[in-house]
């Protein structure tokens, strides 16, 4: 076998091993009367996750010894209709290949933390399915040789995002909040989406080589007209500010850890997150086209760095203001990647990803760890300096103070701007349309309103 | 198939039969048995028509023996092309699926009845080469749903089924009144024959094209002709309401009559039904993040899914029409699943009321898991048939107009909110009420073989979409 077939056979094993690691847990598990063991899940969960790595090692070490500078499946269109065809496309380059490398990995010590964290937790194996689901979806994301693969990937990470965050269903608080990151994720996955069709409008083809033919990454540059490049890097950028829990739109986040901790450690922390701002180094080519695109991009990063550096420093739980900063640091490579500054941009997000995973993963012990600190230094506590906020007048600080505790109202300000508008006029229309019902539709009498609530069931009535 | 035996009318004849077998059986599970022999058969001979049709390549059509029609030529009544053929297919799916999937209620016998009455009328209307046939199964598709026994203490929907009865009924009879009334002098025999009848030139097309626009719009719950369909899943018979939104009567009416007989001046009724197509997905996606019934929502999220497909036919490209048309298949399968899943929480908990519902996942995990699957497979998440026909669309509307396209996605992305939703308040959160079972084998293995469609076609789409391809060249060669 050669290596250029190994190499492709690496690429569709790398995202389908924790794929095929989920579709037998989900489907032993709804199949079985008796559930499986914790060793089987974790241990079919963990091999896929090594595959994957191991995948992803090969994978970096061709593209080191290969003269290109991609490696490309294209095994043919995954459908095609007319004119249009649908590229199954998968590429490494150097962009990606980094990427693989620190996910897998990260995945496969987040797999390994998880065995312990969740032994005995009655969703142990919905966890680790939703884990391998996850990890194909982004897996895939990475490899992705076009937008549309993307947007698979994309939509995968979002969804086991949200039953992720829900995870501890039995409370209030988790499916709220799962919910409240699923709306974000959908209405700002519009905008990859539409983005997505609008590449393929204005450049004829859906791959990254083809759309973004002058050079490869870092170097590429878009081949499209300027007025269509904004356009479409605008709606990457609303993409990406949902994914990457950028300000205005990154109320999800905090929220986000009501879920397991090595979850939030994985992916709130890191990968999730910064799948926002690998979507962004991935189009790179249409900021550079753009100046406005540009210029927004550095207003969003900015605004992010300031909200969530302030927001961070009055949080009184240690994943939280670790969440803060981790959007603090997404921030800052949004405005590398404004300023075209790729390369230091991956770097950043390289750097922050592995550092913000470990300090999440060890959050549950922070106590432990700050007395063991402690007891090393003979008792003594740590200074940690001046404060910034200390050059805010004294009578402004406790204002910031609290606007900062109310995280600037940003989701309230959101809410009374576009959702509670949207649902007074669905509230209005659902009454004209009740009132329609009520005259085609009538209770019966002695029976009280119109209900659709029927027991029809013999064998359970 | 040999054409020389009259296949198609034995094939719809089958339910009728089927039907009045069942009416006369003893007990609940032998009606069960005999209507899911029967609509499986039917299942079974429509997939080998479809074989045989596809076998025949583009174009080609399964035709039964011609019949002696008097004045009206020596022809044939009943005929399946690829297109027919493909959405006979998934029609004989669902209604096999609602059969054996529902939970088993107190009026089995005349449910299952009224089904397969139903299946034989959607099958007549897909298989008529005969444009009056087409007409009286299209508006008798109402009929057998009124035929079911309400529940004592259900409200009462003889208004509102009269209402649709008519309403669809009145516009297009008087269209075919008027195409027969104008058209009988110079047209001679073919005046009914839809196999030649899109190649003559007609009279009154403006007033024939207007009623069947009315037409259209109300079966399709187009706004502002939509309020009855939400009406209908709400309090409606669950089973044949099912069919009914997943036969797509409208939108069959709107390709195989106004399309084609009037393919010249079909492009004013394009921009009305786009319009209305895109209001109707807009609208009911807004609706859809607000409801507390769990069928009534059901019945938005049909009203927004019918406004995307007719958005994509009137795209007039290849890959909006062909992306329609893997909808209109996707839809019908996945919007079956998820009336089943709700069916069974209203027979677990004897509600659908989102707010009276809550933790369901403690005591049915199986049934938590389907909903689920079917709501993302509704709209459009990958993996699913659903993201392929949503992909080909927007592209397609795109090419055309790129405003409408984005829209559609923005419509999308409400009806998966709305959805999600539910689904977290039904299933997730504190248990507000206990389920006595979760699925039992038979709508587990019900759902199940709905899932492998919808999924399976949505990782393996080539071959859906090779047989759309030559369905699609019937609507828009």
């Amino acid at each position: 076998m050669s290596g250029v077939d190994l190499s492709a056979i690496c690429m569709i094993a790398v995202p389908l091993a924790p794929l095929l690691a989920f579709a037998f847990v989900a489907i032993a598990e709804l199949s079985r009367t008796k559930p499986l063991s914790e060793r089987v899940v974790s241990g079919v969960v963990m091999s896929a996750s090594v595959v994957a790595l191991a995948g992803c090692v090969w994978l970096a070490g061709s593209l080191w010894r290969s003269p290109a500078a991609e490696l490309v499946v294209d095994r043919g269109p995954w459908f095609e209709i007319g004119h249009y065809r649908f590229a199954a496309r998968l590429t490494i380059d150097s962009l990606s290949a980094l990427m693989l490398l620190l996910a897998s990995t990260l995945t496969l010590v987040g797999v390994r933390f998880s065995v312990s964290y969740m032994h005995q937790d009655p969703g142990f194996r919905r966890f680790f399915g939703l884990l391998a689901l996850f990890e194909a979806g982004l897996l895939l994301l990475l490899e992705a040789g076009t937008i549309d693969l993307l947007f698979m990937g994309w939509e995968l990470v979002g969804l086991t995002s949200t039953f992720l965050i829900a995870f501890f269903h039995g409370r209030e608080a988790p499916v709220a909040a799962g919910l409240r990151a699923f709306v974000t994720y959908r209405c700002c996955d519009v905008g990859l989406l539409a983005g997505a069709v609008l590449l393929h409008h204005h450049a004829h083809a859906s791959d990254f080589d083809t759309a973004f033919g002058a050079g490869h990454w870092p170097v590429g540059t878009a081949q499209l007209e300027p007025h269509a490049a904004t356009l479409i890097a605008l709606l990457f950028l609303l993409a990406a500010m949902g994914k990457a829990g950028a300000f205005p739109v990154g109320g999800w986040l905090p929220r986000a850890m009501e879920g397991p901790t090595p979850s939030s450690g994985l992916f709130y922390g890191g990968l999730s997150v910064a799948a926002g701002a690998y979507l962004l180094l991935r189009v790179a080519p249409l900021f550079a086209e753009s100046m406005l695109a540009r210029v927004l991009l550095g207003l969003v990063g900015l605004a992010t760095i300031v909200h969530a550096t302030i927001v961070s420093r009055v949080q009184t739980d240690a994943k939280t203001q670790l969440t803060y900063a981790s959007a603090t640091q997404i921030g800052i490579v949004f405005v590398w990647i404004a300023l075209d500054l790729r390369w230091l941009a991956l770097i950043h997000l390289l750097g922050h990803i592995s550092l913000r995973t470990f300090q999440l993963l060890r959050a549950p012990a922070v106590l432990d760890d700050r007395h063991r600190r402690d007891a090393a230094l003979g008792g003594q506590r740590l200074h940690t300096g001046q404060h910034i906020e200390r050059i805010v007048p004294e009578q402004e600080r406790l204002r910031l103070y609290a606007l900062a505790r109310a995280r600037f109202e940003v989701d309230s300000l959101l809410d009374v701007l576009v959702v509670w508008p949207l649902l007074s006029l669905a509230d209005g229309a659902a009454r004209l349309e009740r009132g329609v019902t009520e005259l085609l539709v009538r209770p019966r009498p002695g029976h009280g309103s119109l209900s659709g609530s029927q027991l029809d069931d013999e064998d359970l009535a | 198939m040999n054409d020389s035996f009259p296949w198609l009318s034995i094939i719809i004849g089958l339910p009728l039969i089927g039907a009045a077998w069942v009416s006369r059986s003893h007990g609940p599970l032998r009606a069960r048995q005999i209507g899911g022999a029967i609509s499986g058969v039917v299942l079974v001979a429509l997939a080998l028509a479809l074989v045989e049709v596809v076998g025949r390549g583009g174009g080609a059509r399964i035709e039964d023996p011609s019949f002696a029609l008097g004045w009206f030529g020596d022809r044939p009544l009943l005929g399946l092309d690829a297109l027919s053929a493909v959405l006979a297919v998934t029609n004989a799916l669902t209604a096999f699926a609602v059969i054996v999937g529902a939970p088993r209620s107190r009026d089995e016998r005349s449910r299952i009845v009224t089904l397969l009455l139903t299946e034989a009328l959607i099958l007549l209307m897909l298989a008529s080469l005969d444009l009056v046939l087409l007409a009286i199964a299209f508006v008798g598709l109402m009929v057998p749903a009124r035929s079911v026994l309400p529940h004592h203490e259900a409200p009462d929907t003889t208004r509102l089924h009269r209402f649709v009865l008519f309403a669809g009924a009145v516009p297009l009879a008087a269209a075919v009144g008027l195409m027969l009334v104008g058209d009988t002098q110079t047209l001679g025999s073919d005046v009914l024959d839809l196999r030649v009848i899109s190649t003559v030139q007609h009279h009154s097309v403006d007033a024939v094209l207007g009623l069947l626009l009315v037409t259209v719009f109300f079966r399709m719950a187009l706004l502002p002709l939509h309020s009855w369909l939400p009406a209908m899943t709400q309090h409606g018979a669950l089973g044949s309401t099912v069919l009914l939104v997943a036969s797509q009567s409208g939108a069959y009416l709107f390709v195989r009559v106004a399309f084609v007989f009037f393919p010249g001046d079909a492009g004013g009724l394009t921009a009305w039904l786009t319009v209305g197509g895109l209001a109707s997905a807009v609208y009911a996606g807004v609706l859809g993040l607000i409801q507390d019934d769990l069928r009534r929502l059901i019945g938005w999220l049909s009203v927004s899914q019918s406004g995307l497909m007719i958005v994509g036919l009137c795209s007039l490209e290849a890959e909006g029409v062909a992306g329609a048309v893997v909808y209109w298949v996707c839809y019908g399968t996945a919007v079956t699943g998820l009336a089943l899943t709700i069916w069974a929480v209203q027979a677990r908990t004897g509600t659908t009321k989102i707010s009276k519902l809550g933790g369901l996942v403690e005591s049915c995990p199986r049934l938590t898991v389907a909903f689920a699957a079917f709501a993302v497979a509704s709209v459009g998440f990958p993996g699913s048939l659903g993201f392929v026909a949503e992909d080909l669309m927007v592209h397609g509307v795109l090419e055309r107009y790129p405003l409408l396209g984005i829209s559609m996605i923005a419509a999308t992305a409400l009806n998966g909110i709305a959805l999600i939703r539910a689904l977290f308040r039904v299933f997730l959160g504190p248990v507000v009420i206990t389920a006595p079972a979760d699925l039992r084998a038979r709508e587990l293995w019900v759902l199940a073989g709905l899932a492998v469609v919808v999924f399976g076609l949505g990782v393996w789409p080539s071959a859906a979409i090779d047989v759309v391809g030559l369905a699609r060249l019937c609507i828009h060669g």
